[in-house]
Order: structure tokens, then C-alpha cells, then sequence
């Protein structure tokens, strides 16, 4: 029963075959070694591709006869518990009977995309680094962190989604420790040690919703509680204000959760830890930090702390809004700010992500669908964003902005790429971004007016920043340009075939997103109008009657 | 950019209107601004593309004439004016496409531009005389300059192209070569020609409020009296305000600019050259009107400081330099040195607490026995009222 689900086959699927891979390269005679990662390699990257066209079967409604736009709330697509209540105590989907963790998993409007944005992302990573040295081992551990984000995305039940959250700290701790940039000892440590803190945070306030999860006791439950997020809505919706046994410690647990998030997203003050970590980490590690890992901190935000909580939601607005705003505005100007081009697109992120704190706050139907789709489309525009950062560092072995100058004429396709990147991050109408960034707009103004003028007035700077060392980098410098000393006068190298293939994926996606966003944005919207219309009108209406 | 403040002029005025309570007049001034954007559209696209041909021929010229000297990296610039002069018997069918399209942004009577612009004129006036919007009147003001200063400077841009003698070799040599611009030029002459009057007979500043209205002059009253009733309605309207108002417009866009521009910049042409016989005899009528020098004017204050374009720039990249930039550095020293700073500080800090705490661990047995000594005593004394 367990197995037969396509969703537990995307989250076990790859953990097992990355461990079954890393050990064929560790038993392998080392005379042999460098062909049979090749081969490994090559193998790895087909059962990528098998999992990203699993994902986008269950995508077509004609294919998988689903309807994405109908699921309704806290209802969930190849749910394998659905009744969790009953089906716990029968037995079925229990996983430690002891303290009432559950194999529960199923997918909605909400977490759907994300998992369909996991499996694009790891082939194209994968592609991108191709050439990576230890190839095996590096491909493996991609594949590994496919299976725990996977994880996280599907799972609905606190402990598992918690282990899962973790489980994709270890994959990126190596590769940034073995494969990164000079300073990748500091950057590993202090990536891992931050969020890490930051999650037990999360752990406490989990720990506390399941203290209250209480379940009728079944075969072999000795606490008598459950970890069920199901379980958790359904009170939370019955249960109103005594929900966790009253308002305050709603509130307490709301903020516990959003240190966790917040330092995952990451916002302004918990940010620290990106640029140290994206400047040393490998071009595929940045890929999926920035595209998958960092969403992980928005959707957990949604799914736990707003579904969940949402009258300490409506409580905590303006601290969502400053969040959001602060992110948004500082990490622009700290952006504009920068030398080094891969620290700049990193407080790009942080700066986007603020976004989606403000989309959330607006608390309009389409500020929420906006927030999710600007989860969606900096998934697609940030990888973009750092493989050109990586195709920058193989080709030219720096990543000064002020080092180098006209490269169009020595590297056209980076160049082209580099545009193409820079003009959908600063939300460029026709590509992904610009999508996100007036649904949002249009719900802030919806929900704060003239306010909207700072969001706004953001966006130029974001363009500045851009602009600019596009600018620098790719035009000025004359007839011949200047090459960087990096280089040492050899002629520059054009990006590869493989980078080339997965930044035109990319790419593609971005523009095809811009085009007819509704592809996803109808089932996020139908998710956020569900959501606002049955649980947050009834909060606003008690809290600000 | 001026025609497009025609434009936002009719817009304003629109909703003026609308605000009022004028509903009707809102949509002849909100149909007028539309119309107005359709004839600036077409006229401005085909002077870009003469001035184009214009351009081009000039490089051309220069390339034929220079390509014994040290390659193309003079100083000569195809694009000013001042390098120009007499093109017009060189460059007929340009010299006809932009004289058309400079007629039409003039708004001469007849021609494109000059049934919206009325329009615009009419209807900003209409609302700052008649209808008691008297904030109106600076605009309606501006406008009529604007009017002169378009005659004027459309006037003087024909003149120093393609009337007088040629001011540089270059200009003496240029010829018409290429076989795609005349096409495009000839299509955008005509549709600037008749587009507007088509338009203003079937009723095109009407029809945005009442879609059906198009076409029904023509239709209840046929085609020769819908283009008497037309000319009659601009030329000669009932309101003898408006009256005035048109007529002082024409009188200003027509004949009070192109007269100022033909004097400091008319000429007959260079003798042997030969104009177009539709536009032959503007550089004849530009050669009546006398010399005047503007030299000292020419290089004035007044004059470098429109050529820096008020100098707007300027004041931008200041504000933005004392703005912005100083805030971007700021920032990204306190993300260096303060939020970063609070988390190398702790790292600092928890090394150091290890560091120092270690040092209970010694190494030595006495100094071990000694602390399990202490601590028994402590936990005794704790317990002493338990035990």
C-alpha cells in the first residue's frame, strides 16, 4: 500500500539509488574507477530524467486524470492515508506505531509545483556539472538531495517532513565541503551550523503541535499523540483560538516555526549564511540551494505556520511585512554594493524572497498565488542565474565584476545567457518573474495601498544592479574588451555543450512560465482562494470584526 | 516627445471634462488624443525613416569621398545638420516624405495631424474659456506656443537639411540609392496625407464613445456633404471663440514659426539642382524672407543649455549619487560588519568559552580527585535537609 504511491517512489526512489551508487563507486577497483563513474554518471542522469517525466505524467490531467484546480483544502493528490484519523488507528500508514509517526504523504496545489520544480532541476544540475571531478560520488549526492527535497515537499506528517528538512542539510554539506571554493570549510560549517540551529527552533515548535495532536489510542501508540499534519489542520480548524491551548502559545509557536523558516528563506536578519555559502559552493550545489532549498523555508512557512496558525498569521502582519519589506530593500542595495558577481546574485535571492513574505502578509487570494509562483519562478530564474556564475568561473576562473569587460565578442552564448539570466531576475514582462512580481504588487496594493510605492520603487534598484554588471561585464571595453588577469592571456573558451543544454532548458522554461503562467498559477490559485475564502476570512472576521 | 504632451493634454482635458459632468465633450477631447496618436504614429514613423535615408546617404557620401584618408575615424558625424543643406534636389523623394511629415506635426489645414491637433487645441480651450476651467488656461497657453515653437523648429529641421546650399562636401555628393526606403516613405506620405481628413469625414473623434457614430455623416448625408460639413466644422465653427482659437492657431503653427525658421535658415537652392516640383518651391518662398544672423544667440547660455537638454541628466545621476549609492555602501558594511559581525562574534565568543573551560581538564589526577571531592561535599550539603 505504502509502495504502490508514485509520491513515495520520488522520495525513496532516488535516496536508494544514490546509496546503491555511491557504494558501486567505492567498490569499484580503482584502476577502473574513472570508467565506471562515467557509467554510474550516465545512469544516474537517466533515472533523473525517469523521475522528472513521473512528475510531469501526474502533471497532464490527461495522463494521471487528475484536476489540479479542484482539490480543495487540506485534501491531497495520491494521498496514501486519507482518512488519517481511521486509517492510523487500522494500522496502515503508521511508520513508528510508538509516538504516532506516520508514512503519510499526498500533494496539493501548493507542494505540487515545488516537486515538479525538484525533478527539472536535478538533471539540469547535473548537466550543467557535468565534468565534475569524482563525478560518481558528486551525481550521487545530487541525487540524494533530490530524494530528501522530494521528501519534504510530499510529506505530511511533522516528523518525517522534519527528517527530510534535515536530510537535505548532509547532501549540500559535502558537496560544498569537497567540491567548493576556497574558503569552503568555513562556508560548509557555517551553512550547516546556522540553519541547523535554526531548525531545531522549528523542532521545538513542532514538538509543541504535536503535544497537543491528541489521537485516539492505537495498537502499539504509547503517547497517545500524533505527528499527522491532517490531523493537526482538522483541529486547528475545529478547535479556533483554544487550538494549542489558547492564543498565546499559537503565537509562541508561530514565531518559534518562523525563525526556522525565515533563516532557511532566507530573510533579512537570518541571511548571513548565503553568500558564504553560494560564493563557495560547487555550480550544481548553488543550482539546487538556491532553485529548491531555499523555497523549502517558503513552503514549510505555508503549509505549517500559516495553515496551521493563521490567526497568529493575521496577528503577526506587520512583522511578515517588515520581514518581507527589509529583506526586499536592504538586500537590493547590498546587492548593488557587490564585486563579486556570484555574491551578488545570491543577495538577489535574498532580496526576491522578500517577495514572497509580502505576497504572503498581503493575505489576498492572489498575493498567496503570487508568493507560490514567485516560489516557482526564482526556482527557474536562480539556477539560470548561477550556472552562468559557474560557466563565469570554468571559462574565465574569476567572478570580478570589475575584472573583465566585453566579453560578447570573446564568449557570444555566455553572454547570451547572462542576458537572458539577468533580464528574467529583474522581472523582465514575458519571462517568469515579472508574473510573480505583479501579482504580488497588485495584492500589496489590494491590501496596503500606497504602501506599494516601496516595493515598487525596489524593483528600479533591482534593475540597476543588473543592468550594471551586465553592462560592465558583457558590452563596455571597446573594440577588443578586457579579459581578466585570471586568465593569464590565454583565449577565453565559450561554455560547453552540456552548461549551453541545461542553461537553453531554463531558459525555456522561463520564457514559457511568462508566457502562460496559468499552467501553474491556476492550481495556486485555486489552493490560495481556498484557503483564504474557508480559513482566513473566518480568522480576519473574529480577530477584526 | 512635445506631440505626446499633445496627447496627455487631450487625455487631461478629457477627464477634465468627464469630471465636470461634460460627458460628451469628454469624448470628442478623449477621441481627439487617440486620433492625434494614430496621425503622430504614422508621421513620426515615416520622418524617422526619411531622416534614416537621410543619415545613411550622408555616411555614404562620407565613405566615397574620405576612403583615401586614415579610415572613417574622423570626426564627422552623418547625423548633424550642420553638416547638411540643398539635399532636397539631391534626395527628391525623401525631401517630399519629410516635408509631408513635418506638414502633418505642424498641423498644417488639410493635411494628418492638423484635424486632432485642432481637435486638442479646440477642446483644451473650449474647457478653459467656456466651461470656467480656468486652471486650464496654462496649458491652453502652452499649447499655442508649443504650436509655434513645432512650426518653427519642424520648419528649420527641412530648411537645414534640404534647402540651401550644401554646407559640406559631403552633402554636395550624396545621391538616393537604395531601393527599399522610397517604398515605405511613399506608403507613410500617403496615409499621412489623406488618413486624417478619411478619418475626420467619417467621424473618427467621435467614435470612441459611440462606435456606431463612425460613418454616420456619410452614410445619412453622403460623401460630398459629410467633407463640406467636415471643413466647415474645423475651419469655420459656429463659436466665434473657437473661431478665433483655430484661426489663431493656424495663423501661429503656419505661417508665425515657419516665417522665423525661413529667416535664419532659408535658401534657394544650389544653382543646377532641381526639387521636386511639389516641394520645389519651398526653398524658393524660404529665400523671401531675408537674413537674419543668430550667431551670438547660437552660442549662448540659453542655447548649450537646451543642447544639454536642461541639463535633467545631470541633476539624476546627482541625486542618485548622493542618494542611493551612499545608502548601497552603508548597507553592505553593516551586512559585513554588524549582522555578519553578531554571528562571527558568537562563533568568536563559543571558541573562546571552549577554550577557556578546557582548561578544568588538566591532565592531572590530584587536580581531578580534588574537584570529585568538592562536588561530593556540594551535593551533600545540598541534600542536607533531604537526606
Amino acid at each position: 500500500m505504502m509502495f504502490g504511491n508514485p509520491l513515495t517512489l520520488l522520495t525513496l526512489g532516488p535516496i536508494v539509488a544514490a546509496l546503491v551508487f555511491m557504494f558501486l563507486a567505492w567498490a569499484c577497483p580503482p584502476s577502473k574507477r574513472e570508467e565506471i563513474s562515467q557509467y554510474i554518471r550516465l545512469l544516474i542522469f537517466a533515472f533523473s530524467l525517469l523521475l522528472l517525466s513521473l512528475s510531469s505524467l501526474m502533471f497532464l490531467e490527461s495522463y494521471s486524470g487528475i484536476s489540479w484546480t479542484s482539490i480543495g483544502l487540506n485534501n491531497y493528490v495520491y494521498d496514501n492515508c486519507v482518512n488519517a484519523e481511521v486509517a492510523l488507528e487500522a494500522g496502515g500508514c503508521a511508520l513508528v506505531d510508538g509516538f504516532g509517526v506516520s508514512w503519510h504523504v499526498g500533494v496539493d496545489g501548493l507542494s505540487f509545483p515545488m516537486v515538479w520544480l525538484t525533478t527539472l532541476l536535478i538533471p539540469v544540475s547535473m548537466l550543467v556539472e557535468w565534468n565534475a571531478k569524482k563525478g560518481a560520488q558528486f551525481h550521487s549526492l545530487i541525487l540524494l538531495m533530490e530524494g530528501a527535497l522530494i521528501g519534504v515537499f510530499v510529506s505530511l506528517d511533522l516528523f518525517v517532513f522534519y527528517t527530510f528538512w534535515e536530510l537535505t542539510l548532509i547532501p549540500m554539506f559535502f558537496l560544498i565541503l569537497l567540491w567548493g571554493g576556497d574558503d569552503r570549510k568555513y562556508a560548509a560549517q557555517k551553512f550547516f551550523i546556522y540553519t541547523f540551529t535554526a531548525s531545531v527552533l522549528m523542532l521545538l515548535g513542532i514538538l509543541v503541535m504535536y503535544y497537543f495532536t491528541r489521537v485516539p489510542v492505537w495498537e502499539g501508540n504509547i503517547t497517545g499523540r500524533a505527528f499527522d499534519m491532517t490531523l493537526m489542520a482538522a483541529s486547528s480548524n475545529q478547535l479556533g483560538s483554544s487550538f494549542l491551548g489558547g492564543f498565546g502559545m499559537q503565537k509562541a509557536v508561530f514565531l518559534l516555526l518562523l525563525v526556522g523558516f525565515a533563516a532557511k528563506m532566507p530573510s533579512v536578519p537570518f541571511h548571513t549564511w548565503l553568500p558564504d555559502a553560494h560564493v563557495q559552493a560547487p555550480t550544481a550545489g548553488s543550482m539546487l540551494l538556491a532553485g529548491v532549498m531555499l523555497k523549502m523555508g517558503a513552503y514549510g512557512f505555508i503549509r505549517i505556520a500559516v495553515e496551521l496558525l493563521p490567526a497568529a498569521l493575521v496577528y503577526f502582519q506587520w512583522l511578515i511585512v517588515i520581514l518581507g519589506m527589509v529583506s526586499l530593500v536592504y538586500g537590493a542595495l547590498v546587492c548593488l554594493g557587490q564585486s563579486n558577481l556570484k555574491r551578488m546574485v545570491a543577495y538577489s535571492s535574498v532580496s526576491h524572497m522578500g517577495l514572497i513574505f509580502l505576497g504572503i502578509a498581503t493575505m489576498q487570494p492572489l498575493g498567496i498565488a503570487g508568493a507560490i509562483f514567485m516560489m516557482l519562478a526564482h526556482g527557474i530564474i536562480s539556477p539560470h542565474l548561477f550556472a552562468v556564475c559557474g560557466a563565469f568561473k570554468h571559462h574565465y576562473h574569476t567572478l570580478e565584476i570589475g575584472s573583465m569587460r566585453g566579453i560578447a565578442k570573446h564568449s557570444p552564448w555566455l553572454s547570451g545567457h547572462m542576458m537572458t539570466a539577468w533580464m528574467a531576475s529583474l522581472g523582465l514582462p514575458l519571462m517568469a518573474g515579472f508574473v510573480a512580481e505583479i501579482a504580488i504588487m497588485i495584492a500589496f496594493w489590494m491590501a496596503f495601498g500606497w504602501l506599494v510605492i516601496l516595493p515598487a520603487l525596489t524593483l528600479i534598484i533591482t534593475a540597476a544592479y543588473y543592468l550594471w554588471s551586465m553592462q560592465r561585464t558583457i558590452f563596455e571595453g571597446g573594440e577588443e574588451g578586457e579579459l581578466p588577469e585570471s586568465l593569464h592571456g590565454e583565449d577565453p573558451v565559450d561554455i560547453t555543450w552540456h552548461e549551453n543544454a541545461g542553461m537553453i532548458v531554463l531558459a525555456g522554461f522561463a520564457v514559457l512560465l511568462g508566457i502562460l503562467p496559468f499552467i501553474f498559477f491556476d492550481m495556486m490559485s485555486a489552493y490560495s482562494g481556498e484557503f483564504v475564502s474557508q480559513v482566513l476570512l473566518d480568522v480576519l472576521n473574529e480577530v477584526r470584526p | 516627445m512635445s506631440q505626446l504632451a499633445y496627447i496627455f493634454t487631450g487625455l487631461g482635458v478629457a477627464l477634465w471634462f468627464y469630471n465636470h459632468g461634460e460627458h460628451h465633450a469628454a469624448v470628442i477631447a478623449f477621441g481627439a488624443s487617440m486620433f492625434h496618436l494614430f496621425n503622430h504614429a504614422m508621421a513620426k514613423g515615416m520622418l524617422f525613416m526619411a531622416s534614416g535615408s537621410v543619415i545613411h546617404e550622408m555616411h555614404h557620401a562620407h565613405h566615397h569621398l574620405a576612403h583615401g584618408d586614415d579610415g572613417d575615424h574622423d570626426d564627422f558625424d552623418p547625423q548633424d545638420m550642420r553638416n547638411m543643406g540643398g539635399l532636397a534636389g539631391k534626395m527628391p523623394i525623401t525631401a517630399t516624405a519629410m516635408a509631408i511629415g513635418s506638414a502633418s506635426i505642424i498641423g498644417l489645414p488639410l493635411i494628418g495631424g492638423f484635424w486632432s491637433k485642432e481637435g486638442i487645441v479646440a477642446e483644451t480651450w473650449n474647457a478653459a474659456a467656456l466651461h470656467g476651467g480656468t486652471v486650464l488656461l496654462v496649458p491652453a497657453f502652452l499649447i499655442l506656443l508649443t504650436a509655434g515653437m513645432t512650426g518653427f523648429y519642424m520648419t528649420r529641421m527641412w530648411l537645414m537639411t534640404f534647402a540651401g546650399k550644401p554646407k559640406t562636401e559631403f552633402a554636395d555628393h550624396v545621391e538616393e540609392q537604395t531601393p527599399w526606403i522610397p517604398t515605405p516613405l511613399v506608403t507613410l506620405s500617403v496615409i499621412s496625407l489623406l488618413g486624417g481628413f478619411t478619418l475626420a469625414v467619417l467621424g473618427a473623434t467621435n467614435w470612441l464613445g459611440e462606435a456606431e457614430a463612425l460613418g454616420t455623416l456619410v452614410h445619412e448625408h453622403g460623401i460630398v456633404l459629410a467633407i463640406l460639413e467636415t471643413l466647415v466644422h474645423a475651419f469655420l465653427p459656429t463659436d466665434a471663440f473657437l473661431f478665433m482659437v483655430t484661426w489663431i492657431t493656424i495663423a501661429i503653427s503656419l505661417i508665425v514659426g515657419p516665417a522665423m525658421a525661413m529667416r535664419i535658415h532659408g535658401g534657394k537652392l544650389k544653382d543646377g539642382d532641381k526639387a521636386p516640383q511639389l516641394i520645389a518651391w519651398i526653398p524658393l518662398l524660404s529665400a523671401k524672407f531675408g537674413r537674419a544672423n543668430v550667431d551670438e544667440l547660437a552660442n549662448s547660455g540659453l542655447a548649450d543649455a537646451l543642447h544639454r537638454r536642461l541639463y535633467f541628466d545631470e541633476v539624476y545621476e546627482w541625486a542618485i549619487s548622493k542618494t542611493v549609492i551612499p545608502i548601497s555602501q552603508a548597507f553592505t558594511w553593516f551586512d559585513t560588519h554588524v549582522i555578519d559581525g553578531a554571528i562571527k562574534g558568537i562563533e568568536y565568543g563559543s571558541q573562546k568559552i571552549s577554550r577557556d573551560v578546557r582548561k578544568v581538564t588538566t591532565g592531572s589526577a590530584s587536580d581531578y580527585i580534588l574537584v570529585a571531592v568538592i562536588g561530593m561535599f556540594s551535593i551533600l550539603v545540598l541534600l542536607w535537609g533531604v537526606i
